[in-house]
This record gives C-alpha cells, structure tokens and sequence, in this order.
C-alpha cells in the first residue's frame, strides 16, 4: 500500500492544515488576538479618548448645534414625562416581584435561568 | 517584561495552531473560537509581563484548562436542559436532547476509503479524525512534543503532569495513531528526521 | 451625524410606552435598593419598572445576606428583556417542582463547576 509516514510529516500536514482555515475564522482569530492584547496594559484609552473627543461623546464643545439639540432634548423629556405619567396609571398590574425576588436571592446564579 | 509586540507576535504565532487544538477537542468551530479568544485574553491579562520564552508553556496551559472548562460548562449545561426536558414532555417534537449530540459526536463515522494514491487533503483528515479519536490528555501530550515542539519538561509543565506521564502519553499516543494509520494503509515511522 | 439618527430613533421609541415612572419620582429608600438600575431605569418598560419597585418594597423585610446577594444581582436581571425575564421565571418555577435531592445535585455540581472557575489557571 507504500504511503510511509514520520512524525515530522505529520506535523508538516497538520501546518498545512493550520495555515488553511477558512477565511472567517482566520478573521476571528485576528479579532481575538487583537482583543487580547488591549488587555496586556491595563490602561490605554489615549485612543478611545481621542475617538470620543472627536465625536463630541466627551469634552465640552459649547456649540450651537449641541445647544439645540439640548433643548430638543428638554422638550422631549417633557413631553415623555408627561406622556409616561398618564401611561403608567393605566399600566395593567404586573407583579411578579415575590418570584424575582426569590430568583435573585437563590443559590443558583441567575444566568442558569437565562437562556 | 515581555513588550507588546512580542506578546502580538507570539500570539499571531500561535492562534491557528491553537485553535486546531481546541477543535480536536470540542469539535465544534465556534466553541473552539471562544475558547482561543479566552485563552488569549487571559494570558495577556495575568500573564503579559512574563519573558515572552514561557509564553508557549503558560499559553498551553491555560488552553488546556480552558478546554477543560469548556466540557465542565457542557456537562453542567446539558444535565440542566435534560432535567427542564422532563417538564417540556408535551412539546416532545421540538425536544432537544443534549446526550443526542453528545454521542453523535463521539463516532466520527467519515468513510474514507483505503486508497495508494491518497491525496493530502485525505490524508490529512484521516489524520486529523485518527487524532480526534485519541483520548485527550494522550492527543495533548502527542500535539504539543511533535507539532507545537515543546520538549518534555515544557509539554509536562503545560499538561501540569509528570515527564513520565508525558512520555506515556506520547507513546501510547503514536501506537494508536500507527495501528488506525495502517487499516487505511498507512505506515507510521517512530524516528523523526 | 450618529447623534440625529439616535435621537430620532429614541423620538420613535418613546411613545410605544417607555418611562413609566423616571427615576427622579422614586422615593429615597427605592433609589438606594434599585441604585444599581439608576442608569437603565428610565429605559426600562412601565411593567418592568412597577415589579422592579415591588422588589425595593420588600427588600427591607429580607435578611442581610439575601440583601446583598440581590443587590448584586439587580443589574444582570435589568438588563434582561422582559422575555427573558419571563422565560427566566418560567424555568425557576420549573426547577422548584423538581424534586428536592435532583435540586441539590444540581447545585452541588454548578458550586463545583464555579469553585474550579474560580480558581486561577495556575
């Protein structure tokens, strides 16, 4: 039958195998590693910051447009206060609050419950 | 204190072997993915600032223990569903028993047939089937001396085992791999060159 | 403008009956049991937030240790969906039908499987 094999052969297929993974895994792979080494320093936000800063998410840019969005959003904070109020007193009567409390105080964690 | 790059570059090394041997393992492609993502994470969280020399040892362990970890969960998940099965008996069509897969994936019945002229690719899964089959700690012990070429000591540290334990891995390993290599006709040389 | 889309996306949501009682209407006592859904709160449906309120109305009748675990646990179980938290409930009651040495089994193997976690990948 005359296929001869080494342990070395094995390891050159099991190579080859390796470096032909499908291209999403491959993509995994390069994401997690990527997540991996933000962890390797604690603490490394300069770039996060930046980002945030740039997309007005942090820091303090007093413009106009943010001014009017600010007061587009008091108004829709009103108007949902207001909204929610009379909402909230024809809620129907939902009390499962013995049973969740039972949930959350039990021995078992709460995720063996979550699907 | 090993830098990042040399943390990126053992990583980059590594991550497809690695995730190969967690698909002997758990046969299943996202499972595997997890499982090397989490084995990354934690090494670079707990252990980034070792020299990058013990990275192939460390980083096997915990692989191992994460694969571990992985069956532990499984095993925990799987009697927890069978145990709410017995409540659903009424749905019983769309009922998921988890012992079903369990033993579907424990018989890997790919027919390859015996062939001279085998291509690599059939060549290769036979190997990689033959492999799977292997009982873990002996696929391990096999894997990480002859593919990942760690020496005894370090396949032992990461096995977290003795050397003596490992050598008998190692052999029993490559005496089931020669003896299902040469019912496909394959003949399976101990000396590597 | 990221910010437009959200805005007009929350200016879609918000009449489908979100914000029930904000947060700034709870009482002191609610505030300090439900701290940890402060920031989620006024997301949170208008049935989601009354059961959460019937919670911080009983909290003070449980024992400390009960106390502390669900106060840990509050933030988890908010940031369920009400299915979740429905099918959650369903599988509890489910469970405490089971008969009681099937029970300990089970929580014996899941204390097990979490000491083993716990401990570091040494």
């Amino acid at each position: 039958m005359g296929i001869k094999l080494n342990l070395d052969d094995i390891s050159r297929l099991l190579n080859s195998s390796a470096s032909n993974l499908s291209s999403k895994t491959a993509d995994g792979l390069h994401a997690a590693r990527c997540a991996a080494l933000q962890h390797h320093q604690a603490e490394q936000p300069t770039h996060v910051k930046a980002w945030l800063n740039e997309h007005g998410i942090i820091g303090h840019h007093a413009s106009h447009h943010h001014k009017t969005l600010n007061w587009g959003l008091a108004v829709l904070l009103a108007i949902v206060l207001v909204g929610g109020i009379s909402y909230w007193q024809n809620a129907p009567e939902v009390d499962h609050s013995e049973l969740d409390i039972a949930i959350l105080t039990d021995d078992l964690p709460v995720h063996m419950y979550v699907d | 204190m090993s830098s990042r790059e040399q943390l990126s570059d053992f990583l980059a090394s590594i991550e497809r072997r690695a995730y190969k041997h967690a698909m002997f393992a758990v046969r299943d492609e996202a499972a595997a993915l997890d499982i090397v993502q989490d084995a990354m994470l934690k090494l670079a969280e707990r252990y980034g600032d070792k020299p990058a020399a013990e990275f192939p040892m460390l980083f096997h362990r915990i692989l191992q223990n994460t694969i571990m970890d992985h069956f532990r969960r499984q095993k925990v998940r799987s009697s927890w569903l069978s145990l709410f099965s017995s409540f659903t008996q009424q749905h019983a069509d769309e009922e998921f028993d988890p012992l079903d897969v369990l033993e579907d994936e424990d018989s890997p019945s790919h027919a390859i047939q015996p062939d001279a002229n085998l291509q690599q690719s059939q060549l290769l899964s036979i190997i990689e089937i033959a492999l799977m089959s292997l009982p873990t700690r002996q696929r391990e012990a096999f894997l990480l001396r002859y593919w990942d070429g760690l020496d005894t000591a370090e396949t032992a540290a990461a096995m977290g085992c003795s050397e003596g334990s490992v050598k008998t891995h190692c052999s029993r390993a490559t005496h089931a791999l020669a003896e299902t290599l040469k019912q496909k006709g394959i003949d399976l040389s101990w000396e590597s060159n | 403008m990221p910010f437009k889309l959200i805005f007009s996306v929350l200016l879609l949501l918000f009449p489908l009956g979100v914000l029930a009682a904000p947060w700034s209407t709870l009482s002191a006592d609610q505030q300090q049991v439900l701290a940890p859904l402060s920031s989620t709160w006024d997301t949170l449906p208008d049935g989601a937030q009354k059961n959460f309120l019937g919670i911080a109305n009983r909290y003070s009748k449980l024992p400390p240790e009960k106390q502390q675990r669900l106060h840990k646990r509050l933030e988890a179980w908010g940031k369920l969906t009400p299915e979740q938290r429905h099918r959650a409930r369903e599988k509890f009651t489910a469970f405490s039908k089971v008969p009681a040495e099937k029970r300990e089994a089970v929580k014996k193997m899941v204390r097990e499987q979490q000491t083993e976690q716990n401990s570091p990948a040494k």
